[in-house]
């Protein structure tokens, strides 16, 4: 329960924040919020007789730890590799980085896409084993647990919305559409040694996305180590599943593309006015407003609208808008955790020595206190 | 010969979907007493598209041409999973409606980017709504599935739509009412149709959905509004497939095909008077007003799976 | 007291004004219109104020321009845009305006070419600035709508500063279709004005043309014949239906309800094919001439006019009342767009906007002139000032405009349709109608039939500052029902 709610939060203020590496300390408490929420599901199966499942969700609440673990540090070097190039980090600044930075944007995207949660990409895999494992529901034997479970798959599903939300977002201020407010270092290059770690995790985004079982089967033997009488069946045929949906969307996509078209470029339309400004574009924060209105109670925010002269309400020469949030959860509970990530945050970024074997080490040793954590758990 | 069953309802989901588009319109035209144009429009406008040539914003990426191609691609790909005169779907595995739901959200992501590439506030507009819109619908669309994967001990739709057709037609639980009721909500906003929002305005200003493909013209809005056709094909073939299955043929036939096909027309008939009744009578919502919409919905789907639970016990 | 702030810069006749429109929002004086001529025989630019002062009816005063003109803007925010034009058409200097960027000429026009002083034959293209407000703040951005819309709405522009929907500023840029109107009426005919008149706003067009025969009539010091005066009567009652029937039909498109929609085009059409066969004119165009009318009102067209109307007024009223009893409708129209009625005040709003924001004013009743003297009828008024105050106001002057066609066509009788006007004199003068949008005022000046000068206060120019008032505060996706709740020309503002 308290993973679900950990999660929702955790994404509504990632959601909410423009500042792109807080933005990501939050998703990490959001998807941290997933993993508890799988393992408790786990263990609700386990005490309520239903081992299977129980692996299922255990199963699933592994592979999304590691699945997070490789995008997320995919997502962080790619902003380091902003902050590199731009100075900045603020969204309301960014835009039109994909023109300036092609190699790093495609990876990024596919961080974007993964930690969003779609099919075809390795987020999508934990979540939907968890999905599964919730519709345990039916073979326990409390009421209790049960309606938990089938709860947690609608925690599960709002919270897949928001990150979807959120990263869109993150994406299209960006890298998409034209630039804002920021200043691009046109001398700077991305050095390979920052792009091929981005390139490798980005690879392994797709692989375990479109082929779970290079990753589910080696964990499989894990789970079934922790909690015996767990069957394999409904483990394997996630990857046949995924296969089937990724040949029918290759297909239909292949047909769509071979369409004939005509491509002529053209200004992007302003309504028939000459041309458009940067500031023309929606920003992050308008992005995100009606969702963050929707979900007002959480964010208590206190906007402020100052127009000047004050006497003379008819004819401004001056105004200036400002919200504030109140964060109530947020200092109680976030703080600390959302600290430690940017901590940890700021330390990669110092790792960035441009050294192309350090930057496998860093990964290879995440990966090992993963499996050792999961392990000792 | 069932695969070959499964690919026919596969196509005619797709090739029928501008053809639903166009008897809606046709019918609210009249209900309007208006003559209304040709339910074979919506044909037209997608050939007259597709010929046209393709404008792309100066500043914009690959990614603004490919979003709408994968877009489509992913809503034909989840139709693959609907049974509709045949009990079984072209794919059908456990888990599948989950897919189903996330693939429809992997095509709006991607619609959202390439409305955010086009480089103008309409599309940062369209998109912001519709990501209020999503981020909303796919809560009671998960839980109102899972209540009926639950009350089926089914997991995959091919499983569930076979158990609820072998139950008794007045035999109908509260569980299906009430996941009936979340779902159809679901399925108005999720598909952009009024009260949600209006697919046929012209101000760029108020609309969800067609504020997001403003930039978007020839071939890629053409696949854009087939995709958006396909849809609403789908929500509705969703909804009768889970809600009134019966006569789905599942013996190979002729007179049990013949029979589902007609049954599915009739059900597909009283779908579309339905809509077109309730589109005559409403107002768009404010837009603030939508998110009651799936607080409903969510209600109603919660409402069902404890039922669902309790029904069990 | 000096309101002007610069030195030397007040006038008598301006200390005059600044007196007048200042004061309780009761007592003061409204400004009804403000403009530039040009005194022939003392070779000065003149400015004109016409104010409507309370219990003494209009009040026109004049002033010699030095050069420069003291603003009266710090004192009466009306006057904003009257000061803008009146700078663009004469070059003149404002003293103390607090926002005196061009109003009608855009970016393409050179800033030294004034039309109504300077030839406008061969004016170079030109690349002039103007500067938007730009809201500062983290994550505000803009949303740059028109001038070129996607439906058929004519052409403005309207830059949103925006969070998300909240509209926190909107800033107006019109006059696109700014067509020079008041210089192409110097030299024109007085018999012919009209022709001119009816083309500055096509759906008000017998109103223009009523207005500007009453004011040459004014300044002539003739009458049109009674039997004319209740034609232009039903004319006028007639076009008010129409307008407002179709406003209410678009409101209701606007919130994507098609049926009423479809029936208000269908009643309105219907009036118009009626107005074909008892007139000879949809909208009523070549009927109001200087002196009268062009054709009378036959019995048997009489009749069926009767019918019709009262048949769209019934039809009309059912398909309204429908319509206002959906729920989904109301939460729509309710609480959306409020202009308050202190800046209503403030800005001297006209019209149904007027009357839906709780200023009780209607040109027939409060200056009432033709065939509206001595009439009494009800003026629908509300103070609420949102949308739905402003459709329920049109809705119930439908059913007024309805009673007044109904009681006029009973009491045609045959007569003279038309008065000379003479010829060969100097004249001056002017005349306000309500149409459908509000005040409607033509001032002429001319000789021996000739105009040298014709300015038109449209109601849409006077209501179009007020509009963002109305919208800021509200989501971005309710501004075009707004817009068209005010449902303001832009070819009567831009003129």
């Amino acid at each position: 329960m308290a993973g679900g709610i950990s999660a929702l939060l955790g994404i509504l203020y990632a959601l909410s924040e423009s500042d792109l590496k807080r933005l990501l300390a939050y998703s990490s408490v959001e998807n941290l919020g997933i993993i508890y929420l799988t393992i408790g599901a786990a263990m609700l199966c386990q005490k309520n007789g239903a081992p299977g499942f129980a692996a299922l969700a255990l199963l699933a609440a592994l592979v999304h730890a590691l699945n997070h673990a490789i995008f997320k540090n995919l997502l962080f070097l790619g902003a380091g590799a902003i902050q590199y190039k731009t100075h900045s980090l603020k969204l309301n600044e960014l835009g039109g980085l994909w023109k300036t930075m092609p190699a790093t944007g495609a990876f990024f995207l596919v961080g974007c896409v993964s930690i969003a949660g779609v099919p075809l990409f390795n987020g999508f895999i934990g979540e939907w084993m968890a999905f599964q494992s919730f519709l345990a529901g039916a073979q326990l034997s409390h009421p209790a647990p049960q309606l938990t479970l089938a709860l947690s798959a609608g925690a599960l599903a709002l919270t897949g919305g928001l990150a979807a939300a959120c990263f869109v977002n993150v994406f299209g201020t960006a890298f998409l559409g034209r630039p804002r407010r920021m200043q691009i270092e046109p001398e700077t290059k991305m050095p390979l040694s920052m792009l091929v770690p981005l390139g490798a995790l980005a690879a392994a985004c797709l692989v375990i996305g479109v082929m779970p079982m290079v990753l589910i089967r080696p964990l499989w033997a894990l789970v079934e180590g922790l909690i015996p009488g767990g069957n394999f069946e409904s483990g394997a045929k996630i990857g046949s599943g995924i296969q089937m949906v990724t040949a029918t969307v290759l297909i239909a996509a292949l047909a769509a593309i071979l369409i004939r078209t005509v491509v002529r470029y053209a200004p992007t339309w302003g309504c028939g006015l000459a041309s458009l400004t940067g500031r023309m574009q929606y920003t992050a924060t308008s992005f995100s407003k009606p969702v963050r209105t929707v979900f007002q109670p959480v964010y208590k925010a206190s906007r402020k609208l100052e127009i000047s002269p004050a006497d003379k309400p008819y004819f401004p020469t001056a105004i200036s808008y400002e919200s504030t949030r109140t964060l109530h959860y947020e200092k109680l509970l976030y703080r600390p955790i959302v600290n430690t990530i940017m901590t940890i945050a700021q330390q990669l970024r110092r790792l960035q020595t441009g050294n192309i074997q350090w930057y496998l080490l860093y990964i290879f040793l995440a990966l090992l206190c993963m499996f050792l954590f999961m392990r000792f758990r | 010969m069932t695969i070959a069953l499964r690919l026919a309802q596969f196509v005619f989901l797709l090739l029928s979907a501008p053809l639903l588009l166009g008897a809606i319109t046709r019918l609210k035209a009249i209900l309007q007493r208006r003559r209304g144009a040709s339910i074979w429009r919506p044909y037209a406008e997608l050939g007259k598209l597709f010929r046209k040539e393709d404008l792309v914003p100066g500043s914009a990426s690959w990614l603004f041409r490919a979003a709408p191609r994968l877009a489509f691609a992913l809503t034909v790909t989840a139709v693959a999973f609907l049974p509709i005169v045949w009990s079984n779907g072209l794919l059908s595995f456990a888990g599948d409606f989950i897919v189903l739901v996330y693939l429809l959200a992997f095509a709006r992501f991607l619609m959202m980017l390439g409305a955010f590439d086009g480089g103008s506030s309409f599309g940062g507009m369209g998109a912001s709504r519709e990501a209020m819109v999503s981020v909303l619908a796919e809560a009671p669309l998960v839980l109102s599935l899972v209540a009926l994967a639950v009350a089926a001990r089914a997991g995959s739709l091919t499983a569930i739509v076979a158990w609820t057709g072998a139950q008794d037609f007045f035999n109908i639980s509260v569980v299906h009412v009430l996941a009936f009721a979340a779902l159809t909500l679901v399925a108005i906003a999720e598909t952009g149709r009024l009260p949600v929002d209006n697919p046929a305005t012209h101000l760029e200003l108020t609309m969800l959905h067609e504020a997001m493909v403003l930039e978007y013209s020839g071939p890629s809005l053409a696949l854009i509004e087939w995709a958006q056709a396909i849809k609403l094909n789908l929500m509705i073939a969703l909804l009768i497939a889970l809600f009134a299955p019966w006569g789905i043929a599942s013996g190979v036939t002729a007179g049990a095909i013949l029979l589902s096909i007609g049954l599915y027309v009739v059900k597909l008939g009283i779908a579309i008077v339905a809509i077109a009744v309730l589109e005559s009578c409403v107002a768009k919502l404010r837009m603030y007003a939508v998110p009651e919409i799936f607080g409903i919905a969510a209600a109603l789907s919660i409402l069902a799976i404890v039922f669902t639970l309790m029904m069990k016990r | 007291m000096d309101p002007m702030p610069g030195e030397n810069a007040t006038t008598p006749t301006v200390v005059e004004v600044a007196r007048l429109l200042q004061g309780p929002p009761e007592n003061r004086a409204r400004l009804v219109s403000l403009f530039g001529s040009i005194d022939s025989s003392l070779k000065r630019t003149m400015v004109h104020y016409i104010l409507d002062v309370p219990g003494a009816g209009y009040r026109v005063l004049e002033d010699m321009m030095n050069g420069s003109v003291p603003s009266i803007t710090p004192v009466s925010p009306a006057a904003a845009w009257y000061e803008r034009e009146l700078k663009d058409q004469y070059g003149v200097e404002l003293f103390g305006h607090p926002d005196p960027r061009s109003l009608l000429l855009h970016e393409n026009w050179p800033g030294n070419c004034h039309p109504m002083v300077d030839s406008t034959q061969a004016v170079p293209w030109a690349d002039e600035h103007y500067e938007f407000l730009q809201v500062e703040g983290d994550g505000v951005c803009e949303v740059a709508v028109g001038p070129v819309h996607a439906g058929i709405i004519e052409p403005g522009h309207f830059r949103f500063s925006v969070v998300g929907d909240n509209v926190l500023f909107l800033e107006l840029r019109h006059f696109y279709t700014h067509k020079g109107t008041e210089r192409l009426f110097q030299g024109t005919p007085v018999s012919s004005g009209q022709m001119l008149a009816e083309s500055v706003s096509g759906d008000n067009c017998f109103a223009h043309a009523v207005a500007y025969c009453q004011a040459i009539e004014e300044a002539h010091a003739v009458t049109a014949p009674p039997l004319a005066q209740l034609v232009r009567l039903i004319g006028l009652e007639l076009e008010r239906m129409v307008a407002h029937i179709a406003d209410v039909g678009a409101l209701s498109g606007d919130i994507a309800f098609m049926l009423p929609a479809a029936y208000c085009s269908r009643i309105k059409e219907d009036l118009l094919q009626t107005s074909v066969r008892v007139i000879g004119s949809r909208f009523w165009r070549g009927i109001a001439v200087p002196g009268g009318v062009t054709r009378d009102i036959s019995p048997s067209a009489a009749e069926m006019l009767r019918e019709a109307v009262m048949q769209a007024s019934g039809e009309f009223a059912k398909m309204a009342a429908i319509m206002l009893d959906r729920p989904s409708v109301q939460s729509r129209f309710e609480a959306a767009g409020v202009l308050h009625h202190s800046v209503a005040g403030d800005l001297a709003v006209v019209g149904p906007v007027a009357r839906a924001s709780g200023i009780d004013a209607d040109i027939r009743r409060d200056h009432p002139y033709g065939a509206y003297r001595g009439l009494n009828f009800e003026i629908p008024s509300l103070h609420y000032g949102d949308v739905l105050a402003r459709t329920r106001v049109r809705i119930d002057e439908v059913a007024c405009s309805a009673q007044l066609i109904l009681d006029a066509l009973t009491q045609l009788q045959a007569g003279p349709i038309r008065t000379e006007v003479p010829q060969d004199v100097a004249f001056e003068g002017f005349s306000a109608i309500e149409s459908p949008r509000g005040e409607l005022l033509y001032w002429v000046k001319g000789e021996a039939g000739m105009l040298t000068r014709c300015h038109i206060k449209s109601p849409s120019f006077q209501n179009w500052p007020a509009l963002p008032h109305a919208v800021v505060g509200n989501v971005i996706a309710d501004f075009p029902l707004i817009n068209k709740s005010f449902n303001l020309s832009y070819s009567g503002c831009d003129r």
